[in-house]
Order: structure tokens, then sequence, then C-alpha cells
């Protein structure tokens, strides 16, 4: 590319969005840094084992993205590195960090999202029985196949907790996190691929599976491994003499309370906005909203190249909850929105 | 005519356009949060009358939407008022107050 080498991006935080947003940019000249407060990249995917829907490696895909970085000189990686703040200055966008003061074009807030902690909903025993885990912690027992820790033998049942933090007032998170729901098929789908033997559950309020191949793999669920979908929202959980976990639920559907034991419980723990993303979100925000994720010019038919500031973008996962495939869409994107930004500045 | 013992039985198709919804829009008028519902059940679920007898207050309310309350007032009698489900709702609606509404109705038009 011609003249833009001199133009400066910052992206503050490494995960999949800002990776992939450095990478756009990167490859259309600028010179970009990513600003990472951890010590790796890859964000809260590189916590994941497979991806949904196509069962892709979480670690391959981060190692893919993280290679075309490395490919381009002009992208440099800060990690271990906290942005405390972001202003405007004039044309150009100031960044601080506990070390300096830098000086960009223009900067894109890719601070993401943390998962739900679930010693909010008490109720479920999450922190208090052993057998009670979230969909984070599902994943990692997984990649060090150690599932034979929770269930073994020949028989056994395991459930899994839809919207567990979203869509409840309870906890201030009125919002739906979106990819619960086909994350606990996928889990559910491996749990049972692991050990054919166990009895598989899901408990769910709604099944909102919006996407492509969303709902083929629901019927999968259904139809090659039986699991089996019960419509209630789980109210408590408790412990026997044995250890058994012992849950309580309305099947709504017979319209009976049910009580039945399991031996591992999932909780599909939604998505909150990171702290980071928090405190730009009360920063940039216009509007103030619930929900305490960053607010875009999110309106369908206005001009696409708007940040929320001047020269400050957002992308990926700070904005809304978002599966894998549409964070890296938006990231290219608004990495797009930001060569559209910059270009008209030097008219 | 030759009779052969055939009758034709109730209709048991709800009409939702004769269905007589007057107590959901009291009830509306009211709390208009009655509206919130999404049917999860939790309510239900944590609900000590239910364990004991056929209560569902979830299915009560949507009874109650398609005018279904012909046995309303027994049904309401089986809450204790405890509040439990008020405490899990993901909604934040109250079921007590709405059972108070309830038999505040009952009360008006029956005494």
């Amino acid at each position: 590319m011609i003249n833009e080498e001199s133009k400066k991006i910052a992206v503050i935080g490494g995960g999949i969005a800002g990776m992939q947003s450095a990478s756009v940019l990167g490859r259309l000249g600028y010179q970009v840094t990513i600003f990472e407060k951890s010590e790796r990249l890859g964000g809260n995917v590189a916590n994941w084992n497979h991806l949904f829907p196509h069962n892709e490696n979480a670690t391959d895909m981060i190692s893919a993205l993280n290679a075309t970085l490395e490919s381009q000189s002009n992208i440099s990686i800060a990690p271990s590195t906290t942005v405390l703040n972001i202003a405007n200055k004039h044309n150009s966008v100031s960044i601080t960090t506990p070390e300096r003061e830098y000086s960009f074009d223009a900067a894109i807030i890719a601070s993401g999202f943390t998962p739900f902690d679930a010693t909010k909903k008490e109720e479920y025993g999450y922190g208090i029985y052993n057998h009670v885990i979230t969909s984070v912690e599902l994943e990692k027992v997984e990649k060090q196949n150690q599932l034979s820790r929770y269930v073994h033998g020949k028989s056994g049942k395991v459930g899994f907790v839809h919207c567990v933090g979203s869509r409840d007032e309870k906890v201030c998170n009125g919002y739906c996190s979106k990819v619960c729901c086909i994350t606990a098929i996928k889990q559910a789908i491996e749990v049972k691929k692991q050990h054919p033997n166990l009895d598989v559950y899901c408990f769910y309020m709604d099944l909102r599976l919006f996407d492509r191949h969303f709902e083929s793999i629901y019927r999968e669920a259904q139809e090659k491994w039986g699991i089996l979908f019960i419509r209630g929202r789980m109210s408590e959980v408790n412990e026997d003499i044995n250890g058994k976990l012992i849950v309580r639920i309305e099947d709504t559907l017979s319209r009976r309370p049910m009580k039945l034991s399991l031996d591992l419980l999932v909780l599909m723990v939604g998505m909150v906005p990171s702290e980071d993303t928090q405190r730009f979100a009360s920063q940039f925000s216009t509007k103030s909203e619930e929900d305490r994720f960053i607010i875009d010019n999110n309106q369908v038919l206005v001009e696409q190249n708007t940040g929320i500031s001047k020269g400050i973008f957002a992308a990926g996962t700070a904005k809304s909850p978002l599966t894998v495939k549409e964070t890296l869409a938006d990231a290219k994107s608004v990495a797009l929105n930001v060569h559209f930004y910059l270009n008209q500045t030097n008219l | 005519m030759a009779k052969f013992g055939f009758t034709t039985r109730k209709d048991s198709m709800i009409m939702l356009d004769k269905a007589d919804l007057s107590l959901r829009r009291t009830l509306i008028s009211e709390y208009p949060e009655y509206q919130l519902c999404i049917n999860c059940g939790a309510c239900s679920a944590v609900c000590t009358a239910a364990q004991l007898t056929s209560f569902n207050i979830r299915e009560v309310k949507l009874n109650i939407d398609r005018g279904q309350t012909v046995s309303l007032k027994n049904e309401i009698a089986k809450c204790m008022i405890c509040g439990k489900c008020e405490m899990i709702c993901p909604k934040n609606v109250s079921n007590r107050k709405i059972v108070l509404l309830i038999n505040k109705h009952l009360q008006e038009q029956h005494g």
C-alpha cells in the first residue's frame, strides 16, 4: 500500500477480534500495535477446545491468526500491557499505559467479554458442589481429556443448564448471550460421544439456534445421540448423602414439577462485558444502557465508517455477545471502517 | 329418526375470539409486569404448594391469558403466598402480587 505506512493504529485487546482487525489493517499497510492485558493472545477462545458448528480446533484457529500477525513486520504486540486511558486529541488518539503515553491515528477497542461468574447463582451450587462446573471448565476438562474425573462406570447422567447469567434480571443481565444454546448442544454431543452410555440432558427455556448449521446440529443431537431436552428453568441444585446432585425443575411441557439426580451438572455461563469493556463503555457510550456493553452506531441505515468517538472504534464482543464467526466478520468490517476513516481524514 | 346413541361432545378447543380476557386486562392495568412471563417454570419448580398439590402458578396465569378461569378460585386457594416464586423469577415478576390481585378480583366478583 502506498501512503499509509506512517498511519498508526492501536488495537486494545488481543482476543480474536483484536487479532483479526490487526491482521486486516496490517495487510492494508498500517502500523498496528496490539495492547494485550495478559501474557498471551487469543483471549477467551484460547480456553476453548473445539468450536461450533464444524468442531474446528480452537488452538489451531488461534495459531493461524497468530501466524498472519507474525508474518507482518508492521504489526507489533505489547503483551502484559493494560491500557489505562483512551482519549481523542485533535486528529489523534492518545493511549495511556502504566509506562507511557502513545499517540495513534485511530484506535480499535476490542476488550471483549468475561464469562459470567457462576457463584452469583448460588442456587446452582457452583463452588459448593464439586460436580457442578461451568461450560468454560468443561472445555478445559475436554482439552486435558479428563472427563472421567466426573463421570465413570457404565451409566450416569449429565445435565446442561442453559441461560446461566443470561436473560436473568436477578443478576442484572437481561440480555441473551446467544452462543450458549448451540454450545450446550455441542458439548452435550461431545460428552455423549465419549461416554455413549450416559444419559445427557439439556435444560432450556428457549432454544435459540439462529445460525446456519445450528438447527441440524440440534437434530443430530436428538436423532443420532439421543440427547434429552427438557423445557424449564432449573430452580435449585442439592447434593444427596451419596454425593449425587439432585436438581429441581418444572417440566413446563408436561406441566409438573420434577426432580432428578445427576452425576455432573454443566452451567452454560453467559457473556458479561469484561471490566475494561465496562470502563470504556461508560466513557464512550453516549446513551447509558443497562447491559454495560459498548454501544456502537448499530442502526442499519447509517453511514458505516463512523466509530464510537472520533478515531475510536469498537470491535467484537465488547459490543455484544457474538459467535466466533460473527466476531471475525465484525473485526474485519471494523478494520475496513478504520481504513475508510483514515483515508477520509487524508482528504 | 333412528337413534344410535351418538351425541356431540363439547369442543375442547380454546376459542380465543370469544374468550373472556377481562381478568388478564385488569391484572395488566394494575401490574404491567404481569406480561413479562417467558414460561420458564422456575416459579412452579420452587413452589412448595406445587410439590404437595396440583397447583401450578405458571399454568394458572397462562389459563387466565386464554380466558380459562372456571377453576381459578379453587386453584388460587392452594397458593400459600410464601413468595419463593418471586425470588427466583428471572424477569423479576412478583407472582405473590399477582395472586393477591387475583384474590382481590375474586372477592369483588364473588364476595
